[in-house]
């Protein structure tokens, strides 16, 4: 008799428990929303990427654009529900990420989420959004084989890397190198990137040359490029591994031409690559959008809000969440979370041409927003600004 | 295969600069396995503090931004590795009294010893990761020197920082020579390695004995990490990861507990690794320098010098 | 009764092996210039007596005073700086070390300046000329005979006030224990005061002026050494005699 009773009481204080939780969320939403009158319901949109770690300068102003965006939203106040932002630190890491997706597709409120940044982590989650029929638009995963998973609730809001490689590799071709020597990390994203401009370039690249990104040393890499003395060398990879690269080849007397990619374009470059930063260039299918029209607002919005120049993919973060709240526009309060969820997911297959401020979206049959060659840019160290400055688009570049 | 001989020469040189480094941060390694019979893991971790404490000293607090020369230059490089040294010294002696003295003294079996010595190095390399410490990412090191031309070896060049850092290493490597063979506490460090009970029985104060060998280490380990700050410009809270696993590996190579042993271990290493590339590419680097491990364990489980600790 | 200024006096002496017993309360008194014999079998608790007494492995009760002061608490090296020495069981020579740095070793607590140094190894090597003839060689390459020796001129470079010796007759010739146990008389002429262990209980016996028989960790007998070579229990027990 005494264990029955035991599970019975177990049970009947876990039930209580439950409820009491349940009705202090009801109370809590409901007191949220009872001044304004406008909204007395919540809509979360997730977000994951690297908030923290190695990584935190590139993932950093993407949220900061993202959440620029869900407080526009609210100040403008024309959805039913407000918008909430549900934030999950992956620090980029394609094994802390799957829990983290969890987490937000167990949120009742949550109605889709803008991200993963990062090509690994989203090729290591995508499953779960897909099977939680939950809509993931990324702002900023290039890596050219995640639009062909097959996963009917994946966007992305950038061009990929076969677009990027191919313009990289046709950039570099217009600077006449004699050989080029490609570097990469063999992470997702890097080894992607780079087989994709190595191969683009055909004879003169050699490579690709792996270093570990968890080394700092890169000496014998660095032995090996002197050795073959390239006019370019192109780093597929991130900023903690791109910036010191740069330095050691420096120091180490190589004076090619440093080219990198959308990974690498982050202030913290400047810093870890020292003399070696000097004529640095990456590549990135992300606009400058001082450089759009009408981006100069969102540029002016931006810096007011957070007292600093919007970062890499800030503005690609914005239009994601921006374009979502579109879709939301004709949901009420009274719409299940699943029907909320599915419905963002349909609109978001029947984008087109939506006005964002990089560019105006569409998305293909595999979630992949529609961009031509001329959405490839490629930017230079500028030691003054302590930046990347755009230099402009590729096609347009190669077109004068 | 398809070898390329044109970089035997420099990549010779450089597996030895590396190499050097490996022996520095290997003797910590080898000395606390000569006195103890515990692989001290945690080294890794006393090895980025002495980075980091440098990077604190010289990058945040004096702020020093540009290279300088001459005389300047000398006092800030003996600074620099002056600071690392202490810092790491500080930082072994802490780890053996907080991870390590207090299992002694309960009588702890050796595995106990290895996984307290496993999760010190995370605590503390997790611990350098947060806001309040380092933080996450690479943090600039100041920029102390300009990297220049130094002179020509084995067809490559080598730079005033290639140079810093052999001339250090020699100069340390010299110096421990000396004291374990030399002065009394080297005498009672190596009379500990070779019988505890019997170095006691003499009147040899084991604690003393072993909070000093962490202490030796550590400065040594700390000179390794602010000259990896100097010479990659760049101090992180898991910069010890790679360089604690290499340098273990030339200690176990060249005899662990052997001090010559893990000089030459380490320098064998650095050129392992790098002789590895001339025929390989540099990502089997690592593949070649850790297969050391097993082999070493396989075919001459004492290492290349034996287990002694001293001469 | 003896009288009551012993240098060296075990109270109810208990020594654990974890759960282990194996010194069961053990009274013991060591007169200055005095050579005490500890005779008994193996395992019967000697070595474990000799090493509780230099606090190597502490006992944990009963008292050992030393000069009439507590020892219990203080570390071993404490126990070396005191004065008592030890020649542990098997030698434990240094192997690495030359002879010359096993002797220094043995000097090790007294900081001794370099000419006091000097002074005591050529009283040592006065003592055991063969080892000035080794004095360059490794420990370890010693022969048994040899290595016996260095441990005793070791333990003499530390200047003892109370010498202990456990085992030094083990495993040498018969005409190399008779040098040994020659040289021990000898010291003790010189002034030391002498604690020896012994299997050999009759080499023992002849060498010292009383002796205490140990059995499974109890003192069983206790008496003046010739008194115990005539008794009968320690005939039969030790001396193999019927």
């Amino acid at each position: 008799m005494r264990s029955p009773r035991g599970l019975t009481i177990a049970a009947t204080v876990l039930a209580l428990s439950l409820v009491a939780a349940a009705c202090g969320g009801d109370e809590e939403t409901a007191s949220d929303g009872g001044g304004g009158g406008a909204s007395d319901c919540t809509w979360a949109i997730g977000t994951i990427g690297a908030l923290s770690g190695d990584l935190a300068s590139i993932g950093g102003p993407i949220r900061d654009g993202i959440a620029y965006a869900v407080d526009q939203q609210n100040e403008q106040g024309d959805l039913a529900c407000e918008l909430s932002l549900q934030e999950e630190d992956s620090q980029g890491d394609p094994e802390q990420a799957p829990q983290l997706v969890q987490s937000l597709i167990q949120n009742e409120e949550l109605v889709a989420v803008v991200g993963p940044y990062f090509s690994g982590e989203t090729l290591a989650t995508g499953d779960i959004f897909d099977d939680a029929g939950v809509a993931f638009l990324t702002p900023s995963a290039t890596n050219e084989t995640i639009d062909d998973q097959g996963w009917d609730t994946f966007f992305r809001g950038v061009g990929d890397d076969a677009i990027q490689g191919a313009q990289a590799a046709r950039y570099i071709e217009s600077l006449e190198p004699a050989s080029v020597v490609v570097v990469h990390d063999n992470q997702d994203y890097s080894k992607g990137l780079a087989d994709t401009v190595a191969k683009e370039l055909g004879d003169i690249a050699e490579g690709p040359l792996i270093i570990n990104p968890e080394e700092t040393d890169y000496s014998s890499t660095v032995t090996q490029i002197a050795e073959i003395g390239p006019d370019l060398v192109f780093y597929g990879g991130y900023t903690p591994q791109a910036g010191p690269l740069a330095r050691q080849l420096r120091e180490g007397n190589v004076d090619a031409t440093f080219i990198s990619d959308d990974g690498s374009k982050d202030p913290t470059f400047g810093d870890l690559a020292g003399p070696g930063a000097e004529g640095a260039q990456v590549t990135c299918p992300c606009a400058d959008p001082a450089e759009i029209e009408g981006g100069q607002e969102f540029v002016d919005g931006m810096e007011q809000a957070n007292g600093e120049l919007p970062g890499t993919y800030a503005a690609e973060g914005f239009d994601s969440v921006n374009i979502i709240a579109e879709g939301l526009a004709d949901f009420t309060a009274d719409d299940s979370i699943e029907d909320v969820r599915s419905g963002v997911v349909e609109y978001l297959d029947g984008v087109d041409g939506y006005a964002g401020v990089t560019k105006d979206y569409t998305f293909d049959d595999n979630g992949q927003v529609e961009v031509g060659p001329e959405g490839i840019f490629v930017y230079e160290w500028d030691d003054a600004v302590g930046n990347f400055a755009i230099i402009g688009s590729i096609e347009a570049e190669l077109s004068q | 295969m398809d070898c390329n001989t044109a970089l035997i020469g420099p990549l010779f040189l450089q597996g030895i600069i590396l190499g050097s480094l490996y022996a520095l941060i290997a003797l910590g390694y080898t000395m606390v396995y000569g006195v103890l019979k515990l692989i001290n893991f945690a080294h890794d971790s006393v090895f980025m503090v002495g980075g980091v404490a440098a990077f604190y000293v010289f990058g945040s607090a004096l702020g020093l931004t540009e290279p300088l020369t001459g005389f300047a230059l000398i006092v800030a490089l003996f600074g620099v590795l002056m600071v690392g040294a202490l810092a790491s010294a500080s930082g072994a002696t802490l780890l053996e009294r907080g991870a390590y003295r207090p299992l002694r003294r309960r009588g702890g079996a050796r595995l106990s010893f290895l996984i307290s010595a496993i999760g010190a190095s995370f605590f503390a390399t997790y611990l350098f990761q947060q806001d309040f410490l380092l933080g996450a990412g690479k943090r600039q090191f100041p920029n102390l020197m300009e990297t220049s031309g130094a002179f020509s070896a084995f067809g490559s060049p080598v730079n005033n920082k290639d140079l810093l850092i052999v001339v250090a290493v020699v100069i340390c490597l010299v110096a421990l020579d000396r004291v374990i063979n030399q002065t009394r506490i080297g005498r009672s460090i190596r009379a500990l390695s070779e019988d505890v009970v019997a170095a006691q029985l003499m009147g040899v104060n084991v604690n003393r004995v072993i909070v000093t060998t962490f202490l030796i280490g550590g400065f040594f380990g700390g000179v390794a990490g602010a000259l990896y700050g100097v010479n990659f410009a760049n101090v992180a809270w898991n910069m010890g990861f790679i360089p604690g696993v290499k340098a273990f590996t030339a200690a176990v190579l060249g005899g662990i507990g052997n001090i010559r042993g893990a000089m030459v271990g380490g320098i064998l290493l650095g050129l392992i690794e790098n002789m590895s590339v001339v025929c390989i590419g540099a990502e089997w680097a690592n593949v070649v320098a850790f297969s050391v491990l097993p082999l070493v364990l396989i075919f001459r489980p004492t290492g290349l010098l034996g287990e002694r600790i001293g001469g | 009764m003896p009288p009551d200024n012993a240098l060296l006096e075990l109270e109810d002496m208990r020594v654990h092996y974890g759960a282990i017993e194996a010194v069961k309360g053990i009274h013991l008194r060591v007169e200055e210039g005095e050579i005490v014999a500890l005779i008994g079998g193996n395992g019967a608790g000697k070595t474990t007596t000799l090493r509780a007494i230099s606090m190597v492995h502490p006992p944990a009760g009963g008292s050992v005073r030393f000069e009439g002061n507590e020892l219990r608490g203080v570390p071993s090296h404490g126990v070396v700086e005191r004065g008592i020495v030890q020649v542990p069981e098997g030698r434990r020579i240094f192997p690495s070390m030359s002879v010359r740095e096993n002797l220094e070793m043995g000097a090790f607590q007294r900081r001794a300046s370099r000419k006091e140094l000097h002074d005591d190894t050529r009283h040592v090597f006065e003592l055991f000329p063969v080892l000035e003839e080794r004095r360059k060689q490794a420990g370890g390459t010693l022969s048994g005979g040899e290595q016996q020796m260095l441990a005793i001129g070791r333990a003499l470079m530390a200047r003892p006030k109370v010498l202990m010796l456990d085992e030094p007759s083990m495993g040498l010739a018969p005409q190399v224990v008779e040098r040994v146990f020659g040289v021990i008389r000898n010291i003790n002429s010189e002034g030391t005061t002498v604690l020896l262990v012994e299997q050999n209980a009759h080499m023992a016996l002849q060498t010292a002026h009383r002796g205490y028989v140990i059995e499974t960790g109890e003192i069983v007998l206790e008496d003046d050494a010739k008194t115990l070579l005539g008794n009968d229990q320690v005939r039969k027990a030790y001396l193999g005699e019927e």
